[in-house]
């Protein structure tokens, strides 16, 4: 489906996963593909790899040192898609994922629903670095994400040419973190005040780095705050306070601001930060923000970031390369004969933006329709049923597609209501057993339970089939009541006459065979006046 | 070294192939075939591979077989080595610490990875094992000596002799203790025969192995190597005991009598277990803690002595339901020395089975039972098939493993053929084998975490 050339023997890898993600350790992937291509736009957007990895377990909750994770998705295939960097645009971006995701669910093997297609967004620029965005799970973002990224690695890229020309060297770090607290001894700053017994105050110089730090990278989000994100995450500190920010926010008074630039001997461009945790998590915090602060001297710095949903990202770990992949000694390598690459050719469907069209021209419906059906897996459904009951493509369509939605909409289960089951209600249909009214009560019947059957639904609702002797009695009932208002109009009585009968068998029985029973005894009737 | 050679684990068609291309193994290839182009090193390719396709690693990291027909094309791009050696740490010899000798018997007992090829690379010399495991250093002077390199599923009584042999002369020129690094699978046999056949131990000698190789994660190599350098450098064990986790995490490790355990998991971490009893003790958080005080003592100064008299014609066999008596015959006829039966309950079998039993005391082979239960004592005068049993001369193995039983009757079989010596040695307790009683926590032992007791 991607064009891609088919490795001819795998090799399964391991990856190692060393923060308990993965209950083993490693993840096994392995490549089973390379250079393919998606077309779009006219053009072909290169395909550099496919792989096939397990997913590993996700984190639902931190608390101080034990993390929980959910293992629904441990161990379940992946099937990694990773595109070559000739994507010009967001736009494009966006395109290409949907595209992706429409091929792979279009060879009816991957998984449907939310979170079941991710996307990891790379993005570099220029004098950038590649960026690793984890975790996108809705197609929107992407433009909004890869954008946003751009902004802050072009904003990371200013801040280091500006400490370049303020003359800043590596060399100008320094790890000498000071105790502030007695500067802080009878402080209005609550966060300090109301710090714990055995927490003290820390505090760094960041050369040169006056205004730096309140610079915005991303729209809302200081460099300050990137760097307090990343502390965060690695020391599960609440932040840090940096000499950038607007002091009085903290209540901190500008006589301890200037004693603390006292005492780090800062000078006029300098500026500081300060942490609050015992000694060591509060020495581990700040070696990360002069690491990070030391590290805007290079720009943009590999990592892999999580994405947020307002578009920006916050810092997740440092990005590994492909050294980390070793070989995993339980799987022996597996080949991939030729002619079973050639055999699976020839079963594969066709693209699913072609089919798309041609399936829209094919059952006369909108194209929106087609691609509705294809992305919620009811294509085949969809043409199963109007192949086998010639029933009006467009009557099917709206019933599993708007019909459904709407009843889910009011509450009712519709998962309830196995495909089999659908099929049964346009068999019904088909049959004139049911008319095309009764569709949406009789699903609603079938989604209120999962037990019962489509015959079932319609005994519920009274709209139990009757057989053509029945429906003779009734009809030389009711023409037995009127037979003076026949007698007297003939011919033309038949309309009136077919509405009143309806009225009682709608949905129970085929119009057709009613008006042609009703016909029969109508002539009849008049037969024997003559 | 010649191109031929370097070529590991490529054969027939490929290795030509490779060979008029004059690449090597770690040599940086370009392999042109109809359908793609890659690059990357040429990896070594299993033994078990076929000869239709060679083993590259991308630029990615990744690992792929590429297919080799007559119309592919290999260039050399770059050749760089692979590194297979891990870098070794020069330890002095430290007076204070005691002396440990560590003797390998096969099995990786821990291991670099060489990311750059992906590579698995076996540490054993004292220098690579410091630097695997750095930990050692701490513990102790190491000495290492390989003498073969078996599964220990291949082990046979004659390795354990060599093993024993081996481990005295250890002992008797100054060891303050002995690791044997050994597969897991039989790894209670050999402890159990070390324990037979050392005898006034004056120092431990830790068996210890891994559940999971060194080259994973959740590798328990590197501390049950740890604790078992531990065991044997401080602890004052002077019996042979077998050191692997205690729990499947990687919080303590229990130190087991060589006689009373066993594999009772095909792979979980905390796999041995100490049966029908209680392990001698634990390592947990670096400390040895002691929970019973009725082991074998260090002592300063004492020689080993070594007792290698062996007769390995022995027979285990497991009696089951619809066992025909056939097996034991052919036993006989085949001129089997022993056999120990791992009886059902009690101490049981079918009675197709007691004919040639009885046969088999007859022509002065002596049947000696224990039970495939594991726990408890066999109590074979309980039901009348038991007491038929008995009568026909059946050794009672009192609660003695049913491996454990098999390694001793090798052993005293080796010093006696004489049915009532045999009948006393087999029921009189050794070193541990038997024990008087089963402690009422044994059982659960089994199952609960020692580390409370």
């Amino acid at each position: 489906m991607f064009n891609a050339k088919i490795i001819d023997e795998l090799h399964v890898l391991r990856k190692n996963y060393l923060d308990g993600s993965v209950p083993c350790g490693f993840q096994r992937t392995l490549i089973i593909g390379t250079e393919g291509y998606i077309p779009i736009n006219g053009r072909k957007v290169g395909v550099a790899t496919i792989c096939i990895e397990e997913d590993a377990a996700r984190k639902i909750r931190e608390e101080q040192s034990t993390v929980y994770y959910r293992v629904d998705r441990l161990g379940i295939p992946l099937v990694e898609v990773v595109t070559a960097p000739e994507i010009k645009n967001p736009e494009e971006l966006l395109k290409v994922a949907y595209r992706i995701g429409m091929l792979l669910r279009a060879t009816g093997k991957v998984k449907r629903g939310l979170g079941t297609i991710r996307q990891d967004l790379n993005v570099s620029i220029e004098g950038g670095e590649r960026v690793e965005i984890k975790g996108v799970q809705k197609l929107d973002w992407i433009p909004k994400l890869a954008e946003n990224e751009v902004l802050r690695q072009l904003a990371l890229i200013d801040i280091k040419n500006q400490l370049l020309n303020r003359g800043v060297k590596e060399t100008d770090f320094s790890k000498d973190f000071k105790d502030v607290s007695q500067i802080f001894a009878s402080t209005k700053c609550k966060i300090i005040k109301n710090r714990k017994a055995n927490e003290t105050v820390l505090a760094v110089k960041l050369p040169k780095f006056a205004g730096l730090l309140s610079k915005e990278i991303q729209p809302g989000k200081s460099f300050g705050k990137e760097i307090a994100e990343k502390v965060m995450i690695i020391t599960g500190l609440k932040g840090i306070i940096h000499s950038d920010e607007n002091l009085s926010k903290y209540n901190i008074s500008a006589e301890e601001n200037s004693q603390i630039r006292d005492l780090l001997a800062l000078g006029e461009m300098d500026a500081y930060a300060i942490v609050i945790g015992d000694a060591d998590t509060a020495e581990k915090a700040l070696e990360n923000v002069v690491d990070r602060a030391k590290g805007a001297l290079k720009g943009v710095m590999r990592e892999t970031r999580r994405a947020l949903e307002n578009g920006n990202s916050e810092f997740l770990r440092e990005l590994h390369g492909g050294a980390r992949l070793y070989p995993d000694t339980d799987t022996p390598p597996l080949v991939i004969e030729k002619e079973r690459v050639a055999a699976i050719s020839k079963r594969l469907p066709e693209y699913p933006w072609v089919a798309q069209k041609r399936l829209a021209e094919k059952y006369k419906i909108k194209e929106e329709f087609v691609e509705e059906l294809m992305a919620s897996g009811k294509m085949e459904l969809f043409m199963d049923i109007v192949e086998k009951y010639k029933i009006d493509p467009t009557i099917v369509v709206v019933t599993l597609l708007q019909t459904m939605k709407s009843l889910e909409r009011e509450g009712f289960r519709t998962d309830n209501i196995s495909e089999e089951k659908i099929k049964d209600v346009f068999k019904f249909l088909s049959e004139g057993k049911i008319a095309k009214e009764a569709v949406e009560n009789i699903l609603q019947e079938l989604a209120k339970s999962p037990s019962i059957s489509v015959s079932d639904a319609l005994k519920e609702l009274g709209l139990e089939t009757i057989t053509v002797e029945k429906l003779e009695k009734i009809i030389d009932e009711m023409l037995y009541e009127s037979r003076d208002f026949i007698e007297k109009s003939g011919d033309r009585a038949f309309s009136p006459m077919m509405g009143k009968v309806m009225e009682k068998v709608r949905g129970k029985i085929d119009g057709k065979v009613v008006a042609e029973v009703l016909r029969k005894k109508i002539v009849k009737i008049l037969e024997g006046k003559q | 070294m010649t191109v031929k050679e370097e070529l590991q684990g490529y054969w027939g068609f490929v290795r030509k192939k490779l060979e008029t291309a004059k690449v090597r193994i770690w040599s940086e290839i370009e392999v042109i075939t109809p359908e793609a182009t890659y690059r990357g090193i040429l990896l070594p390719r299993s033994d078990m591979g076929d000869d239709k396709h060679l083993v590259l690693k991308l630029d990615t990291g990744y690992n792929i077989g590429v297919r080799v027909t007559e119309d592919t094309k290999i260039k050399e791009l770059g050749y760089k080595p692979g590194l297979y050696a891990i870098p070794e740490i020069q330890v002095e010899f430290d007076p204070k610490k005691p002396k440990v000798s560590l003797i390998g018997t096969g099995g990786t007992v821990a291991s670099r990875l060489d990311y750059r090829t992906g590579a698995v690379i076996p540490a054993f010399t004292p220098q690579e094992l410091f630097s695997a495991v750095p930990e050692l250093a701490e513990i102790c002077n190491l000495k290492t000596k390989l003498l073969f390199e078996i599964f220990s599923e291949d082990m046979t009584p004659n390795n354990w002799i060599k093993i024993a042999e081996t481990v005295a002369e250890e002992i008797n020129s100054g060891a303050d203790g002995v690791i044997i690094p050994h597969g897991t699978d039989t790894m209670h046999f050999t402890s159990s025969a070390l324990s037979f056949m050392l005898n006034d131990l004056p120092v431990p000698v830790v068996l210890v192995g891994s559940q999971r190789s060194s080259d994973r994660p959740s590798s328990d190599a590197a501390i049950n190597l740890i604790s078992a350098a531990r065991v044997a450098a401080f602890s004052d064990i002077a019996e042979v005991v077998v050191c692997m986790h205690g729990s499947s995490s990687d919080d303590y490790n229990l130190i087991h009598r060589g006689t009373r355990v066993r594999k009772m998991h095909t792979s979980r971490r905390d796999a041995f277990r100490t049966i029908a009893d209680i392990p001698i003790g634990l390592v947990k958080d670096n400390e040895i803690k002691i929970i019973r005080n009725d082991y074998r003592k260090r002592v300063k100064k004492g020689e080993v002595k070594l007792d290698t008299q062996l007769d390995p014609r022995v027979a285990l066999i497991y009696t089951y339901p619809g066992m025909d008596g056939d097996i034991i015959h052919k036993l006989i006829d085949l001129k089997y020395h022993g056999i120990v039966l791992a009886g059902t309950g009690l101490g049981h079998c079918p009675k197709t089975i007691i004919e040639p039993l009885k046969r088999a005391v007859e022509e002065d082979i002596p049947v000696a039972m224990t039970s495939q239960c594991l726990f408890g004592f066999v109590g074979m005068n309980v039901y009348e098939r038991g007491r038929d049993l008995l009568k026909i001369g059946v050794i009672p193995c009192k609660n003695m493993l049913p491996e454990t039983a098999y390694v001793k009757l090798i052993y005293v079989l080796g010093h006696t053929k004489n049915m009532k010596e045999i009948y006393e040695q087999m029921t009189t307790n050794l070193c541990g084998e038997i024990t008087d009683r089963e402690p009422y926590r044994a059982y659960q032992i089994f199952q609960v975490g020692a580390e409370n007791f």
